[in-house]
């Protein structure tokens, strides 16, 4: 236990150094005091015996020196002024500090972020030999996850392969429970194959997992819960097994509840058996499921892959139209789920680097406003050479300070990827894998440490070393004068190439921020808080269990007639105000290009996309959507008759709001690969509002063609209005209503939250605050960059300034001659950026700046105009003000 | 740089002398000094200058403790006490000096 005792006394010494001193004072005294009464002993007067035992001890203060550098912390102590004199540096230059501390934090931001990426990328689920569970895939020839391994994959390679054992598949599904006589809600089930759970390898806390008997089709559907969901939805009733739940309307039993913790294979908290019936699966066909495994002992992964090969040449062979292209891969099972594995490591640690090249390049900008301001302090360099400061001790003290300001830095980035990183968990908890753990590892915050350290370094050594380096001498012999560096074209140069980033990559920057702040600002034209939109699923069968009561398909009703029940049904219900339907809910349908008879009116109509729906005649009626001309579907227009309804926003862009009525159009659906023929001509017999007013903007429009429909054979978005209950009040009864009329089918339903954008919404108002912030702090740095280089070499000027007006030189002259030189430096700067800006644009097909460009470029033009010549004018009107004899003197 | 190198062996020639100084009982720095006096027969004059740095040394390395106590003049003093490292370290470091002393010995006599 001494070394207790020890750490006791070093923190006493570090935290109460007073105290301590005072005690070292007072052992001093009393060996001079025992020394003193020794001399006097040996019979030396009381005078002698003093002064002799003060002799014999030497100086004290040297001692007192020699005692404190043997201590463990000299090193620190010697660092503790030069810690001091670095934040009192920080605090001298507010606008350096806070423009460099910003602008590094963004960059530790994004740099430690894609850290905690590369964390996730090596992660593996925290399960018995959790590293050897792999998943199985393919990717396509341009390396790309073509998400198409289905079940008959998981069956082909079940039977071809010995590599990868307990082979079993998943696939995420989101359903509606309800508890009987508890809670109801969205959830998210995982459908997943028996064998899933023996990969795991983690036994259920009550009851049983799913059994193969469970995947058979006509089994009872048994359904196993997570630990956290078997607490809140079902107060830990231990004899929850055996009882039954709803999803979507279809009838589950309770098996199992799983201990805490899991939540295998993503985030999961509901199991049910993923029905297995390859036979029923032709390749490539069906839904995209995810396959694991656990690799078979001894058995790399390389050699596991290499086996999936082998089995590969057959089946591309035998149905080259589905296999021709793929390649099947064994990875991580992180790396698959995460859907990352289509990058290999080498690319992951690139994108790292460059990740830190972003910290690095701020970090130079911010270095070199450190060099202008190290320049300006030559004087206090050199004073401090000539006293004997060594240039190890002054690069050491500017290292500190660079330190400091990129140690906040650091925290501030930290704090910023914290926060990012738990709004993105907030905003949909289940979007990252259960075994990841919101917030920074102890190696990320090492890592931004790390990142500091390297920043101080190019901010604060660099720039030291320059300016130690070079002419202390005849720095020192000109001391009182104001040359210190010699600047010349490396000045200019640097200037111009601040000047050009900033042109070139600011507006691009901001047209970014601006773009996404006005797409998140769609506000919904219609009654949001009044509506909800359900949609029947059609594109699985509906389960086979018994229905609780006779439904209308059950009675030889076609999909049609289920759906008009439906409707039918939830109109009856009290606080329906209006029920509608159309074929896609709102802001979305088929996307089309559009052509308008007698030619396209607005320039830029080429490029936009139109969305087709079909909808009901009360569909604008039910949504409170104004008739701005013309008439709204009626009882005489049938589907695929010749009118159509356009909205208002079809009008500007199609139409250059000329008349629209009477006018003859035709759509062209979009689909991939596909070379669809155009449509019918269709008459515009009718103009209504858009259901979402975006701001005016009309390139964030969403043009909407309506067509005439019918209920039929497809699915449709059915609309609900209420009035005077709340719209999520009437949501429980729409699954007792869909369980009658459609028992077992999947219904997927949309509240005000979703109707306003909800979930995506928060998304991007989140990432335009993300945008923002590195646009505000990028446009500060520039600005301050800026100003401080054209300022610093006005400054430096001072002396050629005061001789020229000494000389005879008018101010009108000198100040002319201050300002053409500035004026070189941004208009050469200014005309690289408008190239590279107007290069970057084009290469991203325009859509970085979206043909704003013709507003950012000037606005920032004129921004970095504006910063250098104020820049250029504060100095200048000092140095004018600088004596001739003065500046003569100097000489 | 040479003055470096004989400062070094003196140091630790030092340390060793203040462990073998303490191994019999807890002393106060001046006492330390009295006592190598007295055992080195006046030949070795250990200043203050050398002596309180020593034990500051020995002290962050854990061969030593340190605690204020009382003379028998009732005067305030800080005492120095071995430690269970110190004390073995006095041994180790004992018997390194005796080795040394023969290696050198050993060495001047056949040349």
């Amino acid at each position: 236990m001494e070394w207790i005792t020890r750490w006791r006394k070093r923190l006493r010494v570090l935290f109460r150094r007073a105290e301590v001193e005072r005690e070292l004072e007072e052992e001093f005294a009393f060996h001079l005091e025992m020394e003193t009464r020794n001399n006097l002993r040996a019979g030396m007067t009381p005078e002698a015996a003093r002064r002799q035992a003060v002799l014999t001890f030497g100086g004290r203060e040297r001692f007192r020196e020699e005692v404190r550098d043997a201590r463990w912390f000299a090193p620190l102590i010697e660092l503790t002024p030069d810690v001091k004199l670095a934040l009192r540096m920080l605090a001298k230059h507010p606008a350096l500090s806070v423009t460099g501390a910003l602008g590094m934090a963004v960059g530790v931001a994004i740099a430690t972020a894609f850290f905690s990426f590369m964390a996730f990328y090596y992660s593996a689920p925290p399960l018995d030999e959790g590293d050897r569970i792999v998943a199985l895939d393919y990717l396509d020839s341009r390396n790309e996850d073509c998400f198409c391994t289905t079940l008959f994959d998981l069956d082909t390679w079940r039977g071809s392969q010995r590599s990868v054992r307990q082979l079993s598949a998943f696939r995420d599904s989101h359903r509606y429970l309800s508890v009987p006589g508890g809670t109801t809600g969205g959830v998210r089930v995982a459908e997943m194959t028996a064998s899933g759970f023996d990969v795991a390898r983690v036994p259920p806390l009550l009851g049983r997992p799913l059994l193969p008997s469970d995947e058979a089709q006509g089994a009872p559907a048994a359904l196993v819960i997570g630990n956290d969901e078997w607490r809140r939805d079902f107060g830990a009733d231990r004899g929850i097994v055996g009882r039954e739940v709803r999803l979507d309307g279809t009838p589950y039993t309770v098996v199992g509840v799983m201990p805490e913790g899991f939540r295998f294979p993503y985030n999961h908290g509901y199991w049910a058996a993923l029905r297995s019936a390859p036979a029923l699966h032709g390749p490539g066909e069906g839904p995209h499921v995810t396959i694991f495994g656990r690799l078979a002992s001894g058995v790399p992964m390389a050699a596991a892959e290499a086996e999936l090969r082998s089995v590969s040449p057959r089946l591309a062979r035998e149905l080259p139209a589905a296999y021709g292209t793929l390649r099947p891969i064994v990875r991580p099972y992180a790396q698959v789920v995460l859907d990352v594995h289509q990058y290999p490591d080498w690319i992951v640690w690139t994108m790292q680097l460059f990740a830190a090249l972003v910290l690095a390049a701020v970090a130079v900008t911010v270095a070199s406003l450190v060099y202008a301001r190290t320049a300006s302090r030559q004087a206090e360099i050199a004073v401090r050479t000539a006293l004997g400061a060594s240039r190890r001790r002054i690069v050491t003290q500017l290292f500190v300070e660079a330190l400091a300001l990129s140690s906040l830095a650091a925290v501030a980035g930290l704090l910023i990827a914290n926060a990012a990183f738990r709004q993105i968990v907030s905003i949909d908890p289940g979007s990252l894998p259960y075994w990841v753990e919101p917030g920074l590892p102890a190696s990320t915050v090492a890592y931004a440490m790390g990142l500091a350290v390297l920043a101080a370094f190019i901010v604060g050594i660099v720039p030291a070393l320059a300016a130690t380096g070079q002419r202390l001498q005849s720095t020192l012999r000109q001391m009182g004068g104001a040359t210190g560096l010699q600047l010349g074209s490396t000045w200019t140069a640097l200037i111009v190439v601040q000047v050009a980033v900033a042109v070139a990559v600011l507006p691009i920057v901001i047209g970014i921020a601006w773009n996404s702040y006005r797409e998140s600002r769609a506000e919904p034209t219609f009654p949001v808080e009044e509506m909800l939109v359900l949609r029947l699923k059609r594109d699985e069968a509906p389960a086979r269990e018994a229905p609780a009561a006779p439904s209308v398909e059950q009675a030889g009703g076609s999909f049609a007639e289920t759906q008009a029940e439906l409707i039918r049904r939830i109109a009856a219900e009290p606080g329906v105000l209006g029920v509608t339907y159309a074929s896609a809910p709102p802001r979305s349908g088929q996307p089309v290009r559009i052509e308008v008879e007698g030619g396209v009116a607005t320039a830029d109509a080429a490029r936009v996309v139109a969305l087709s729906s079909g909808v009901a005649p009360s569909y604008f009626d039910v949504f409170g959507t104004q008739v701005l001309a013309g008439r709204p579907f009626g009882s005489g227009d049938a589907p695929g008759g010749a009118a159509t309804v356009v909205s208002r926003s079809f009008v500007r862009r199609f139409l250059g709001d000329g008349v629209a009525l009477g006018r003859r159009v035709r759509g062209t659906a979009i689909a991939a690969g596909d070379s669809v023929q155009p449509g019918p001509w269709l008459e515009i017999v009718g103009v209504v509002d858009d259901l979402y007013d975006e701001s005016g903007e009309p390139e964030f429009q969403r043009p909407a063609i309506y067509l005439p429909t019918a209920l039929g054979a497809a699915p449709v978005s059915v609309a609900i209005r209420t009035r005077g209950i709340g719209p999520d009040a009437l949501v429980p009864r729409l699954w007792e209503i869909a369980g009658k009329v459609a028992p077992g089918r999947p219904m997927t339903v949309a509240g005000p939250d979703e109707l306003r954008g909800g979930d995506t919404g928060r998304t991007v108002r989140f990432s335009v605050i993300l945008v923002s912030l590195v646009t505000l702090s990028v446009l500060l740095l520039s600005a301050v960059g800026i100003s401080a280089m054209m300022s610093f070499a006005v400054t430096r000027r001072y002396r050629e300034i005061g001789i020229r007006l000494a000389l005879g030189a008018s101010r009108r002259q000198v100040l002319q001659g201050i300002f053409a030189r500035s004026a070189l430096q941004l208009a050469l700067g200014l005309a690289v950026g408008v190239a590279l800006a107007t290069l970057l644009e084009r290469l991203s097909g325009g859509e970085l700046m979206r043909g704003q460009q013709h507003v950012l470029v000037p606005m920032v033009a004129a921004l970095v105009i504006a910063a250098g010549l104020l820049a250029t004018a504060g100095p200048a009107r000092k140095a004018l003000g600088v004596h001739p004899m003065e500046a003569l003197r100097q000489e | 740089m040479s003055p470096h190198a004989s400062n070094d062996i003196l140091r630790g020639t030092l340390d060793l002398l203040i462990l073998k100084a303490l191994s019999l009982e807890p002393m106060h720095g001046w006492s330390i000094a009295q006592r190598l006096e007295q055992l080195s027969g006046d030949a070795l004059r250990v200043g203050a200058g050398s002596l309180y740095p020593a034990l500051q040394r020995l002290e962050e390395r854990g061969l030593l403790v340190s605690e204020w106590g009382v003379t028998e003049e009732n005067r305030r003093a800080r005492y120095y006490e071995l430690t269970g490292a110190g004390r073995s370290a006095l041994g180790e470091e004992s018997r390194s000096w005796r080795e040394y002393v023969r290696m050198m010995d050993t060495i001047l006599r056949t040349t």
